[in-house]
């Protein structure tokens, strides 16, 4: 909305920009709870563990090419897996996920992860 | 048990003097046709005995003369000199020469102007036609002096085929070969045959009498019957005298269209040519040098041994691996005679042998090269060294070598290539590290993330107990 309108002044705007990002960054801080926070944190990594190993598969090599299925198929995996923990056990779930305490939650994700992680390290070779 | 070995020694040595040279055996039956003289051609018979050969005579219409005997060859060479014999023995009939030549048998042929119809139609089993009987080979500018035409000169240098197994160079270069009052034949498309000697340029086929000055005549001679005038005249090379046949089995046939040419009055006399000059004719050596290689005695080549390794092994596997470096290797030996007439193996040395490993089509085909660093008792050894393909199956090892002169060679053995076993593959490969460092961060984060989880649970709920609390 505010890129839209004429901005006279740029250095405003930006300090707008700042101030937004900051009351999002607050309100992350304030409102969400330390479990989605560390789902959030485990998501970041697994991204970046996946980005660096598909560059590498690019720039470098793809040579045994079963252990790039299992390394990169294990980060992707981990990702849709935590994806859906927090789906399930972030603040406003209840509409979605009523019955499901996040006991359940957490005990299916890591069901699933251990059998993710068996395949995926069958797969390295 | 020494001292019997050291008197069979010398009597060992003797019989190695009559023993025959051949490479396949020394029992050769000859049959005559009875109007045939066998003194006339003594010195042939002379010839082969004192290579070794056990002769044995008999008659086309002799019924004991069987050349195949309960499964087992009764001769090992056979000299069939019966052109007009009009019928045979049952055991001697066309089909039962060509049921033994299967079975091995050397056969020498010697043919005349008079050879029925029912042999012309037996040689168009090998793929040879013959000119009619009434005509025969005749050159008028190449015939002993006091001779006829019909004693056909022929050069060494020009009408002889060149190879070195089969003709003898110092035939080659030898004397003028006489061919008296022979049949020609052409030679068909047939693959195993080889032409050893053909006509002259300047000889024709015709009747043989003395032609009027009637040009007429002349034409009709020349052509024989007018019937036939359209039919292309035969000369040059197209026009075989002597041909020769190795089957695959290398069971070796000679075909000479002239039996005259080994007649005692041609086997190495003094001739004069028209121009005066006198020559001692190569009959005896030519006929020499063919009836060696028709018996198996000259331009035979035995694989002795044929064996495959892995690198660093010594023995053959009966499983290769995709990508294996394999080692073949083949001994061949050549067949000679010694100093005193004893058949021995010796070194076959050539620089065109090839081996390929084959499945449907050639993976590999590279050059076998001369290994003389191996050590082995006889013959030659060759070896070549390859990669397997990476394609498994089940592959052959193929050696073949067809030369005209030489036996036909020829090895086959199989062998599998399979892929690698499941717990050969290579494990640790440096380039996937960041693969494995990926999946193993991702596991032991699993691993914190759980206790963390755990841990923060019971943070949760004191929170929650407080914030009920307040």
């Amino acid at each position: 909305m505010s890129t839209k309108q004429p901005t006279p002044n740029p250095t405003q705007s930006s300090a707008a920009l700042q101030s937004s990002f900051q009351t999002l960054l607050e309100n992350y801080q304030t409102t969400i709870p330390a479990r989605v926070k560390l789902i959030d944190s485990f998501l970041l990594f697994i991204f970046l563990s996946g980005v660096l190993q598909f560059a590498y598969r690019i720039l470098i090599t793809s040579y045994p090419f079963y252990a790039f299925a299992g390394g990169f198929g294990s980060t992707v995996g981990q990702f849709v897996l935590l994806a859906g923990l927090r789906a399930q056990v972030a603040p406003g779930r209840d509409g979605e996920f009523k019955q499901v305490s996040q006991e359940r939650a957490f005990a299916d994700f890591c069901a699933a992860s251990v059998i993710l992680h068996l395949f995926a390290f069958n797969f390295l070779g | 048990m020494r001292v019997t070995s050291l008197l069979l020694a010398p009597i060992l040595t003797l019989i190695g003097l009559v023993q025959a040279r051949s490479s396949t055996g020394d029992r050769v039956l000859v049959v005559l046709e009875s109007s045939i003289k066998k003194d006339d051609y003594s010195k042939f018979w002379k010839s082969l005995q004192d290579r070794g050969f056990q002769l044995t005579f008999k008659e086309p219409k002799d019924k004991d003369a069987e050349l195949v005997k309960f499964g087992e060859l009764n001769y090992d060479h056979l000299v069939m000199f019966a052109p007009g014999a009009k019928s045979f023995s049952p055991s001697l009939s066309p089909k039962s020469i060509l049921h033994a030549q299967f079975a091995g048998l050397n056969t020498l042929y010697f043919l005349s102007p008079d050879l029925t119809e029912n042999n012309k139609e037996f040689f168009r089993e090998y793929d040879l036609e013959f000119i009619d009987s009434s005509n025969i080979l005749i050159d008028s500018f190449n015939y002993p002096i006091n001779s006829s035409p019909s004693d056909v000169l022929l050069s060494p240098t020009s009408s002889l085929l060149r190879n070195g197994e089969i003709i003898s160079p110092s035939t080659s270069s030898g004397g003028p070969i006489v061919y008296p009052s022979g049949t020609v034949f052409t030679t068909g498309e047939n693959p195993y045959l080889i032409d050893i000697l053909h006509a002259s340029k300047t000889s024709y086929i015709g009747q043989n009498k003395l032609l009027s000055s009637d040009e007429n005549e002349v034409e009709k001679s020349v052509s024989g019957n007018s019937k036939n005038a359209k039919e292309p005249i035969l000369n040059g090379k197209k026009a075989s005298l002597v041909s020769a046949l190795q089957t695959r089995d290398n069971v070796r046939v000679g075909f000479i269209g002239s039996g005259e040419m080994i007649k005692d009055i041609w086997w190495n006399k003094e001739i004069k040519t028209l121009d005066g000059k006198s020559h001692k004719s190569g009959n005896g050596q030519f006929i020499s040098d063919f009836s060696k290689w028709i018996f198996q005695e000259t331009g035979v080549v035995k694989i002795f041994d044929s064996t495959h390794h892995r690198e660093g092994e010594s023995e053959p596997r009966e499983l290769y691996t995709k990508k294996d470096e394999i080692t073949y290797s083949l001994t061949l030996a050549k067949h000679y005679t010694t100093s005193n007439g004893t058949s021995a193996w010796g070194p076959f040395e050539v620089d065109d042998l090839q081996l390929e490993f084959t499945m449907l089509d050639p993976h590999v085909r590279t050059s076998l090269k001369q290994d003389e660093s191996a050590s082995i008792n006889q013959g030659s050894n060759y070896k070549a060294k390859f990669i397997a393909p990476d394609r498994h199956g089940v592959f052959k090892f193929v050696v073949e070598y067809w030369r005209p002169g030489w036996s036909y060679i020829q090895s086959s053995t199989t062998a599998s290539v399979v892929p690698l076993r499941h717990d050969e593959y290579p494990r640790f490969i440096t380039g996937a590290w960041p693969y494995y460092i990926g999946a193993c961060s991702t596991s032991v984060t699993f691993l914190i993330f759980c206790a963390l989880w755990v841990s923060l649970a019971e943070g949760d709920k004191d929170r929650k107990g407080k914030k009920k609390a307040e």
